[in-house]
């Protein structure tokens, strides 16, 4: 049995980056919600800006931050692409044929970055990427602080954006019920394109954040995809709030697995907790989500 | 021998004629390296046959066939290295523990009906478990892996030089795998697996149990690949985690059988067969000149491509070259349909269905409140109410689609209250649905044919389908598909389908909304015929016209509420049902 001082330290460090987490989720979540598309290229988009923050750091010597905010309308730009012209093309489709085609393009994207830069770790250069504090023996990271700090915020805002804007509302509208949306005068179709560019371009935020303190590689993007994923489903398809616990409870599981089981098979316990939480509550952890 | 002839499509047999004929030449006149990429390749089209059993027929798409494939590869390697049993035997105690462990996940998604996407993710998780459990156990080598035993001499040892032989190991494989699915794809079973796939709802009507059916594809869908998993070990002689469980494999195997037609029978394929052979040339290749990834970046690419021009797969896309997803096969009726079919039994209690104080409450709202009442064998019974007046709940409750909240259903002695709708139908209570249900790719003589083939003691399914086929004034158009028929057309279809479950109570769901006068006057005179051969009929309705025509008795709900019960001359002169049509007395 691990010390309690350890456990401690697994639980801060778990929730810590369950913030960045729930900012990814949240964010496949609304495009979820809004295109009923389940985006399993989400990671691999994001491993995109993860590699665009590595480029600008090197090449330019921006600090990670900065090259977000550069990446984010780049990001949002390939999300309009990419909705125009595989995205749309199958709304309405069945759920495992939009599954594939993201799979395909997941595929597409990792493929095409290790053609591009190898399959070698890459990593940014910052000046405080060691800096840390100590708390009654618990280490908290800078940059890991940060990004939660960070991606917490991203989130209010999302949510301040959603339910006091006339366009949030209008894309809660989608959400709900396209057709009495559309009935109502929403433009469904450039509330989609908005939505999916806006959430990819945000995906640049936990790209900066993440670069801070970890590493990227062109499997990246499938681990997060699928963990991203995970989270999503965990908190019931659609649900954003579900999303935001979902991704904290997440990266709690998988901090205190590796804590407890110190061996190789700790993920495996990260799954189980998964599949049971899919088994019994199958509409999500608030229960609101959609049943797909 | 006709008979067994007969069970083997005829594209299938086209391929195993393939595959034989290529092994042939390929073990004749090439040298060992293309040997092994056609090992490589004949593995992938059986691990994509195997997935298409249940992720493409049925269409509960497995993310996590991995799990099976490293369950096959580890069991028979383990059992081999630590306790000399032969892998041959080993594979068959992989396969069986992966049926088990297959039939264990999918018990309770199955079982709940939960949605495609939660079985999707479940099976996913459950590939990750046993990847990174399995590294985690040190005695089937961790991460690091293990390798099969070292080449031995006898066949017991599935451990050859010549890549050949493993070339003629996976190609039989192959073709016995080829046979099963299309012996199975042929019989009864077929039509379950397109019927589930298409429309669960209406499947269950016609008395089939979906669990069953979707269990038992998944289970043999997962001993057929934890076979290749076996194979796979002693062809590569190593595994570990990342190789035999990795999502890597998932993917490829969905990929590849997206491409050449999920749910075809001949996909699974076409895809692998046109894919791989040019990712591995690219592959190798780009190896001698420093690149890696092309082959994988061809393979998305050409996965995008496929879903945006025929979402259906190459196989799809060549349909007009005559190249079919593979034909349900119809035994031959051994007699001519008869017009009439024979009297349905008309012995039991006086009393075919009770119904005693049945209530359903959705949160606070009482969409049913205890509504009871008798229906009489043989009568023709009608329920009517004005719109919300809880006659589609009370019907659903009635069929088992709706658990009541209280409340006791009897038919013929039996309470069905908790029964699930295809036990309901089987005991001779079967509906149709107020939206009709089509099959996106069944004809109308297959939807009746899957119906009758559902019932285990019809000595001649075929005939009696056809004989339903033809009174339901539908022969004409027997061969059309089931979702392209005319909305009365459905509505017949709707009424033969429940028909040929040989129900003696036949619940008829507003089968009278949306048709012409003409076509209402003929549905009448068709539930007056179905009356006549013996089969009680109970219709909800919202003409009520028609209803007073036709009904021994009505029974009227108003607000979830029964207001009245009797004959259409008592009902029309009851105050509280004029009261209820046309509002509150002035």
């Amino acid at each position: 049995m691990p010390s309690a001082d350890l456990l401690l330290q697994a639980v801060v460090s778990g929730i810590l980056a369950g913030g960045v987490y729930s900012l990814v989720a949240v964010s496949l979540a609304l495009v979820f919600g809004v295109m009923r598309v389940l985006n399993f290229a989400h990671g691999d988009l994001l491993m995109i800006a993860m590699y665009g923050v590595v480029v600008l750091n090197r090449e330019f010597g921006l600090s990670p931050y900065v090259a977000a905010l550069v990446i984010l309308p780049l990001m949002g730009l390939l999300g309009m692409l990419l909705f125009q012209f595989l995205i749309k093309p199958v709304l309405g489709s069945s759920p495992l044929t939009q599954a594939q085609l993201t799979i395909g393009l997941s595929f597409v994207i990792q493929s095409l970055l290790l053609i591009v830069f190898g399959a070698d770790l890459l990593n940014t250069n910052t000046s405080f990427g060691d800096l840390s504090y100590h708390f009654h023996g618990v280490v908290i990271g800078v940059p890991q602080l940060i990004g939660f700090v960070v991606s917490l915020l991203v989130c209010g805002l999302l949510s301040a954006f959603l339910t006091m804007t006339e366009i949030g509302h209008r894309i809660r509208a989608t959400s709900q019920d396209p057709t009495m949306a559309w009935l109502c005068g929403v433009d469904i179709k450039r509330t989609q394109l908005m939505v999916f560019a806006g959430c990819i371009a945000i995906l640049a935020i936990p790209a900066g954040c993440l670069m801070t303190f970890s590493y990227v590689t062109p499997s990246t993007g499938i681990r997060l995809s699928l963990l991203s994923l995970l989270v999503v489903v965990l908190g019931g398809l659609g649900d954003l709030r579900g999303a935001f616990v979902g991704g904290l409870i997440i990266g709690l599981v998988e901090s205190l697995a590796a804590a407890l089981l110190n061996n190789p098979a700790s993920p495996s316990l990260t799954y189980l907790v998964f599949g049971a939480a899919l088994l019994f509550r199958p509409k999500g952890l608030f229960g609101r989500g959609s049943n797909a | 021998m006709s008979a067994v002839l007969s069970r083997f499509d005829r594209q299938l047999v086209v391929w195993i004629a393939v595959i034989a004929l290529a092994t042939a030449l390929l073990l004749a006149f090439s040298g060992p390296y293309t040997i092994s990429i056609a090992v490589g390749l004949f593995t992938w089209m059986y691990l994509c046959v195997a997935w298409n059993m249940i992720g493409g027929i049925v269409g509960q798409v497995s993310f996590g066939h991995a799990a099976f494939f490293g369950i096959g590869g580890y069991v028979s390697t383990y059992l081999a290295t630590s306790y000399g049993i032969s892998p041959w035997a080993g594979m068959f105690v992989g396969g069986t523990i992966a049926a088990v462990a297959a039939a264990a996940v999918g018990y309770l998604p199955f079982r709940w009906n939960l949605s495609p996407l939660v079985f999707a993710l479940l099976t996913l998780a459950f590939a990750y478990v046993l990847e990174f459990g399995v590294g985690g156990i040190r005695a089937l080598g961790g991460t690091n892996g293990l390798y099969a035993k070292t080449i031995g001499t006898s066949f017991w040892d599935f451990r050859f030089v010549e890549p050949g032989a493993f070339l003629v190991v996976i190609a039989v494989m192959l073709c016995l795998l080829l046979l099963v699915v299309s012996v199975i794809y042929t019989g009864r079973t077929g039509f379950f697996w397109r019927a589930v796939h298409d429309n669960q709802a209406a499947a269950s009507a016609m008395g089939l149990n979906p669990f069953s059916i979707k269990q038992r594809a998944f289970v043999l869908s997962a001993f057929a690949t934890a076979l290749a998993g076996s194979f796979q070990a002693q062809f590569v002689g190593f595994i570990d985690p990342v190789s035999m469980f990795g999502i890597e494999i998932t993917i490829f195997i969905l990929l590849f059988t997206v491409i050449g037609g999920a749910g075809t029978l001949i996909g699974p394929l076409l895809g692998p067969a046109l894919l791989f052979p040019v990712g591995e040339s690219i592959r190798v290749y780009l190896q001698d000149h420093g690149g890696g990834a092309l082959h994988h970046m061809l393979y998305g690419v050409v996965l995008v491509a496929v879903i945006l021009l025929w979402p259906g797969g190459i196989v799809a896309g060549l349909s007009r070259f005559g190249v079919s997803r593979g034909r349900l096969r119809l035994p031959k009726p051994a007699v001519a349909p008869q017009r009439s079919p024979a009297a349905v039994a008309t012995t039991g209690p006086e009393n075919i269905l009770q119904v005693r104080g049945l209530r359903k409450a959705f949160g606070g709202l009482i969409a049913v409140k205890d509504a009871t009442f008798d229906v009489k064998r043989g009568e023709i019974f009608g329920v009517i109410g004005p719109n919300g007046a809880g006659k589609t709940t009370l019907f659903s409750m009635l069929g088992g689609f709706a658990r009541p909240t209280s409340g006791t259903i009897v038919f013929e002695g039996r309470e069905t209250q908790t029964l699930a709708p295809f036990e309901v139908c089987r005991l001779g209570l079967a509906r149709t649905f107020q939206i009709a249900q089509p099959f996106a790719s069944l004809s109308v003589r297959e939807v009746v044919a899957a119906a009758a083939l559902a019932q285990d003691d019809l000595d001649d399914p075929v005939a009696f389908a056809d004989g339903i086929i033809a009174q339901m004034a539908l022969s004409a158009r027997c061969d059309v598909k089931s979702a392209d028929l005319t909305l009365a057309e459905q509505r017949r279809l709707e009424i033969a389908r429940a028909l040929a479950t040989r129900p003696r109570l036949i619940l008829l769901d507003e089968i009278l909304g949306g048709l012409t006068p003409r076509e209402a006057d003929e549905a009448i005179e068709n539930i007056r015929r179905i009356r006549e051969i013996g089969v009680t009929v109970l219709v909800i309705e919202h003409m009520v016209r028609a209803v007073m025509a036709l009904c021994d008795r009505i029974f009227v709900l108003d607000a979830g509420e029964p207001i009245s019960l009797g004959t259409p001359e008592e009902v029309r002169r009851d105050k509280r049902v004029i009261e209820a049509y046309l509002g509150g007395s002035a």
